[in-house]
């Protein structure tokens, strides 16, 4: 028995082992903290897959390399992400044309450059998209192709060309035949080459054909192209292969890019990465080929421009998108180029084809999606992806601020965090071309900023001029050749503002923008020469890029508190600091070796402690070796002694690691495979969801000092944003133990609003902005699914201003208040709606009290609102405004009063009428109603109908001046003022009239009452009118 | 030390406990044990709503919900004093919408009365989904609002497709997706359920529902099970 439980105890303990069980924090903790994404969609990112419903286009999936799967119901006119609590990057997407609704998608892209990502498996949904499960190839890494049976929807084949970075046996052609229950490897190679691609005749769904590929890369080598490579046809549904390649040429292949046209399907084509790169073409069903085309294009990039596609219809139609869009009419003989870069984005991926109009084209590209109506001929942009893959992310102190950010062979660019009417694609400003990595804004000049492509070419760039320089450092005397990276460092210090860094495989710094750079350190890296041969990297076909430069530095951080102190990190593995400004440095990497971090890996970042210099917090990346683990760990000792940060929910590996600039505890983690936060400085971590995708490629975190605010750069899915996260900061285990708590928020300026809803045209992306109310916070420890939740606001003078319903969902939540009291109390009649009843005086600046009732519980705490600082009225103007419209206000309450009054005597008149005998006493009651309705016509608008009927009376015409004096912050109009004086002599006069006709007949009214034995009737008073209560 | 051995066993048996298999069968009846069993479900002919709705922060306007099951449904709805109603009786449905100025009633399109006529059939999609021609499905766990639930998909005869989000703790329904097709565009509304309360009849309701598209949160005041509705406010009035 005590065995047992012992035995129990252990396997509790191996489940229970999370160190998050200890703590009430869990990602839906941070509850209402949302991200929000301000794109850009202009220069959309890298599209890797697309397919549409054959029978109804409109609807058509589009897989990108960093930002999952979206989906469109309209023909493009807008997109919605469907994979977002999954992998983003997408290999592979298939429909099931029998059932639409089926939807395959293979995970890792398999354009296998040096910033590939990867994948966790093959998924499905058989609910067009809404839902997806896991069904196996869980270590594939990357899915290239999915083929489903035309005739038979278990059957599919999925092409595992598999791990990029190492060898491994989960590569290979895979088939199921029971819908992803089992899979079987029915052709595989070796632990190195997989397979790239799989195609079906489609009139013998037997004949099936593949290539394989071997494939390699390092941090510092690519390599495609090995005796694994080849090209093999099954003719029974993959039991067995043989291998074709007669009039091939001899020697190793490298990356295949395999069709067949589906009107002539012996017909086959290849692309075939060899010594004699070129288009082969087979028509006995790949028995025999010929060599075709070796154009320019044919043979671009065969490792990365793998996509060769047949006209559905014309078998002589070849379509080669790569490097650019290549047209033949001869069967791949020979190719023109129609649209030679005109408004397409080079570097071509996945084309569709509609099988029904093979007219109607939609090509994918490293920047974006675009669609033909003419066979390839003209080319439209779809405006509304916002997949763009940053590397960094840069802040201003403007108000708003902006964020700057280089792109995926997309530029660099800037834009701002709050825009009136939404951030929208033209308000991207472009800042330099290329590959863009770093961007920083200069420290002084706000027309300067500094930006790069790959390779370290960076330049200063003044916007005002549209001008840029050169500065990237030279060799200098007694010098080795400068290594810089492909995504070199541009670090502005975190103290000084006029200091900048960059580094080769030696550290430089600047205080004159760039003209001068002093060489502050020798060589920093490894220095292993056998690194060092990116010249001869490729493989068959040379590829040198500047991607595998290596024994460089790739992470530089000053620490916050001491400008002399300098972090550097290599890509091959040297972890150094200098006290001194660079006089001397001290390599600590054999340190983190011995806490169990690998040796030799990337150091993707550095943040030295905000609080204490002698704290440093830095992320590895060992990806290039295959090893996908996320590491990020703290010294407290300048780097002597590592406590690695351990948590089960971490994927994939580590980019980035930032801490709060007040909270120390509070630390943010962006790895290839989503966002990680913690509140206790690392014990326990959680993933920040709340909008963002889950596993979202987070490449680096910025908290913005002046906002709160949490930017986000995505590699796939451009820039979010988390408004305010100072709620966070107060988050603690203490905290997380109570039912409720108030969480301060940052302070808002008293504004009717400065920037909009937003909103674009049709088809066009708009990053919406955060809410300019006033914003209450508050943790709930649980839902609550019993009793209410009402939020009520009070004056300095303990007047209640304001109540409404409160949010209840479990940990943050956040209730929005407008800055205005409630609207006058308007009087029930009228043939419309009083438009006063829905307008309101905004409040003044000052301290509120808000109190929250939850379950029988009141919870009591203050807000403060201030004057707004950007405000362009002088406080006499707004103090005018206000008090105008306070006034309005009651003199609405007023003139509504005098009303009811008046609607509430004619039907108590109507109402006693019945009773009475004598037809005088009738007579007067008539009479006294008929005067009454009389002045109600001319105070209340009272035609009914379906025309406009353009009515305005005393009601409309006060409704009218109401909203617009309230609704503009600054001094009312002259007129404005006049018209309310009016008004106010009006109303008073109106109010007269009444009470000359209630003084007329009120009294004879109740004598007839009383001899009728009936009650007096009484005027509504304002104090009853005022406090009634409505009750359905 | 046996105490906290038994903690961990204990916990660690709950926590297995929540990996076996739940069928969406065995959910679904859960669920209606706990808001007050089939019986009584089935037992429920009519019922008044009374309760109010928050059209913008801070601003209430009262309404009620009158249904005959599987025959018909009224609403009312009152700002500054105007009645709003809407209702379907048997196939045909009509509205008045008296804000601006037209006090008429007008007939509903045929896609809102089929609509509005499958909420007045008081036992819900749910219960006895089987003769009703529904499928239903366990997609799997997940968080609504902070909560662990279950999701669960129910596919309708005419084939249209909802999800109901069944808190893993006491099964009730604390959300609900239903993917709306209006025109050829289809639109998910999303409601959420809270204050959860028995009433006399027995049965639990929701006293607090919201949802994105329809302003601010429903909170009911009561619910009577049974009580006595003249059809006759089901009929349409004369025009004026």
């Amino acid at each position: 028995m005590k065995q047992s439980f012992i035995m129990l105890l252990v396997l509790a303990m191996s489940g229970l082992i999370d160190l998050k069980a200890q703590s009430k924090f869990n990602s839906s903790t941070i509850g209402m903290i949302e991200a929000r994404c301000i794109g850009p969609a202009t220069m959309s990112g890298r599209i890797t897959a697309v397919d549409a419903v054959s029978k109804e286009p409109r609807t058509f999936y589009v897989g990108t390399a960093g930002g999952g799967i979206w989906k469109t119901t309209n023909a493009g006119v807008s997109f919605e992400p469907v994979f977002d609590k999954h992998c983003q990057s997408i290999g592979a997407l298939a429909i099931d044309q029998n059932n639409p609704e089926i939807i395959w998608a293979g995970t890792g892209e398999s354009n296998m450059r040096n910033s590939v990502s990867v994948g966790n498996g093959l998924y499905k949904s058989t609910d067009g998209g809404k839902n997806w499960i896991k069904v196996g190839l869980e270590n594939s890494e990357h899915i290239s192709k999915i083929l489903i049976h035309p005739s038979n929807s278990d059957i599919v084949y999925v092409a595992v060309p598999g791990h990029l970075w190492d060898d491994n046996p989960d590569r290979g052609l895979y088939k199921t035949t029971d819908g992803g229950k089992t899979w079987e490897k029915i052709l595989f190679i070796s632990d190195k080459a997989g397979c790239a691609e799989v195609i079906m005749d489609p009139k013998n769904s037997e004949k099936i054909y593949a290539s394989t590929w071997e494939f390699r890369r390092t941090p510092y080598s690519f390599n495609s192209g090995g005796p694994g490579s080849g090209i093999f046809k099954s003719e029974d549904g993959g039991k067995t292969w043989k291998k074709i390649n007669k009039g091939l040429p001899d020697g190793n292949f490298g990356r295949v890019a395999l069709a067949l046209a589906p009107s002539s399907p012996d017909n086959l084509l290849a692309i075939v990465e060899s010594q004699k790169t070129g288009l082969y073409i087979s028509a006995d069903g790949g028995e025999t080929w010929k060599n075709q085309s070796s154009s320019n294009n044919v043979c671009a990039r065969p490792f990365y421009f793998s996509t060769l596609v047949v006209d559905p219809l014309d078998a002589k139609r070849v379509y080669r998108p790569a490097y650019t869009f290549s047209i033949s009419k001869d069967g791949g003989y020979s190719f023109i180029e129609p649209q030679y870069f005109a408004g397409v984005h080079p570097d071509h991926h996945a084309l569709w084809i509609n099988p029904n109009n093979t007219s109607h084209l939609i090509l994918g590209t490293d920047g974006g999606l675009y669609q033909s109506l003419d066979k390839g001929n003209n080319w439209t942009f779809f405006w509304n992806l916002p997949v763009s893959q940053f590397y960094h992310v840069a802040i201003d102190d403007k108000e708003p601020y902006n964020v700057y950010g280089g792109l995926q062979d997309n530029g660099s660019w800037k834009a701002p965090s709050q825009k009136a009417g939404g951030i929208k694609n033209g308000d991207w400003e472009g800042l330099y071309g290329g590959d863009g990595f770093w961007v920083q804004p200069d420290g002084e000049d706000p027309d300067v900023v500094y930006a790069e492509s790959q390779g370290g070419n960076m330049a200063r760039i003044n916007r005002k001029y549209n001008i840029s320089q050169s500065i990237q450092p030279k060799k200098g005397p007694g010098d080795e050749e400068l290594r810089f990276n492909w995504n070199t460092p541009i670090v502005r210090s975190s103290v000084n503002p006029k200091i900048l860094y960059t580094g080769s495989q030696y550290l430089y710094k600047t205080v004159d923008k760039g003209i001068t750079w002093v060489k502050i350190s020798s060589d920093l890296t490894t220095n292993d020469k056998a690194k060092q041969k990116q010249d001869e990297s490729g493989g068959l076909t040379v590829d040198n890029s500047s991607a595998e430069n290596h024994c460089t530095i790739f992470t530089i951080a000053d620490s916050p508190l001491d400008e002399n102190i300098i972090w550097v990190g290599t890509d091959d593995g040297n972890l150094q600091y200098t006290l001194d400004a660079g006089k001397s440095w001290n390599n600590v990497s054999a340190n983190y070796s011995a806490a169990g971090i690998p040796k030799g890996t990337w150091i993707s970042c550095i943040q030295p402690g905000r609080f204490n210099k002698n704290i440093v917090y830095v992320t590895f990346d060992n990806h290039c070796y295959g090893d996908m683990n996320t590491y990020a760990a703290k010294s407290s000792d300048m780097g002597k002694t590592w406590t690695v940060f351990k948590n089960s929910d971490f994927t994939g590996f580590a980019h980035k690691i930032t801490q709060d600039l007040i909270n120390p505890d509070l630390l943010f983690l962006g790895t290839e495979m989503g966002a990680f936060l913690t509140i206790d400085g690392g014990l326990n971590w959680v993933r920040l969801k709340n909008n963002l995708p889950e596993y979202a490629l987070v490449r680096d975190l910025v908290v913005h000092p002046k906002t709160n605010d949490l930017v986000i750069a995505t590699h796939g899915r451009g820039i979010y944003i988390v408004d305010d996260i100072s709620p966070m900061r107060l988050l603690s285990n203490e905290l997380l133990e109570k039912d409720f708590a108030f969480l301060p928020s940052r302070k808002i300026p008293v504004t009717n609003g400065r920037f909009g809803g937003g909103g674009g045209q049709g088809g066009e992306f708009v990053g919406p902005n955060y809410t300019e109310q006033a914003v209450f916070t508050y943790y709930l420890k649980d839902r609550v699914n019993s009793g209410d939740v009402r939020l009520e606001i009070y004056d300095a003078n303990g007047e209640m201003l304001y109540d409404m319903a409160g949010s209840k969902r479990k940990g943050i939540n956040k209730v929005f208040w407008g800055m205005r009291m409630k609207p006058p109390k308007v009087a029930k009649t009228g043939a419309s709606l009083d438009i006063s009843g829905f307008v309101s005086p905004m409040v003044k600046p000052g301290v509120y009290t808000v109190k929250v009732k939850v379950a029988g519980k009141t919870y009591s705490d203050k807000i403060e609102l201030i004057e707004d600082p950007n405000s362009p009225f002088t406080s006499e103007e707004l103090s005018l405004q206000r008090n105008t419209s306070l006034e309005m206000h009651n003199l609405i309450e007023k003139f509504s009063f005098a009303t009811q009054q008046l609607v509430d005597t004619e039907k108590d008149l109507n109402e006693s009428l019945n009773g009475l005998k004598k037809e005088k006493d009738k007579k007067l009651f008539s009479e006294y109603t008929n005067k009454l309705e009389t002045l109600r016509k001319s105070m209340v608008a009272t035609k009914t109908g379906t025309a406009i009927t353009g009515e305005k009376q005393m009601r409309e015409k006060l409704s009218e001046l109401f909203a617009e004096i309230s609704m503009f912050q600054g001094r009312p109009t002259e007129y404005q003022l006049i018209r309310l004086k009016g008004f106010d002599e009006e109303i008073k006069k109106k109010i007269e009239e009444i009470n000359v006709v209630h003084d007329q007949y009120l009294e004879k009214v109740n004598t007839a009452l009383s001899k009728n034995g009936k009650a007096p009737l009484k005027l509504l008073t304002m104090e009853k009118w005022k406090n009634v209560v409505v009750k359905p | 030390m046996k105490k906290i051995l038994f903690v961990l066993v204990t916990s660690f048996l709950a926590f297995q406990s929540n990996l076996v298999a739940q069928t969406a069968d065995e959910i679904v009846e859960k669920h209606f044990s706990a808001i007050g069993g089939k019986d009584l479900l089935n037992s429920v002919k009519t019922m008044k709503m009374t309760g109010s709705i928050e059209i913008q922060p801070g601003m209430t306007a009262p309404m009620t919900m009158q249904i005959v099951n599987n025959k018909g449904m009224r609403m009312d709805l009152s700002v500054m004093g105007m009645t709003m109603n809407q209702v379907v009786y048997e196939n045909s449905g009509w509205a008045i919408v008296p804000f601006n100025g037209n006090t008429n009633p007008e007939p509903m399109t045929e896609d809102q009365v089929k609509e509005m006529k499958k909420q007045t059939d008081l036992t819900g999609d749910l219960l006895n989904y089987k003769s009703k021609g529904s499928t239903i499905e366990l997609i799997g766990s997940e968080d609504v609002e902070g909560t662990d639930t279950y999701k669960v998909k129910l596919k309708e005869k005419d084939g249209s497709v909802g999800y109901k989000f069944f808190d893993k703790t006491n099964f009730y329904l604390i959300k609900e997706i239903k993917i709306v097709k209006l025109e050829d565009k289809e639109t998910e509304v999303a409601v959420l359920y809270s204050n959860f309360k028995k009433t006399d009849s027995g049965l639990v309701f929701a006293h607090s529902m919201s949802n994105e598209m329809a302003g601010g949160p429903i909170t009911w005041e009561s619910f009577e099970v049974n009580p006595k509705i003249d059809d006759s406010i089901f009929k349409m009035p004369a025009k004026n």
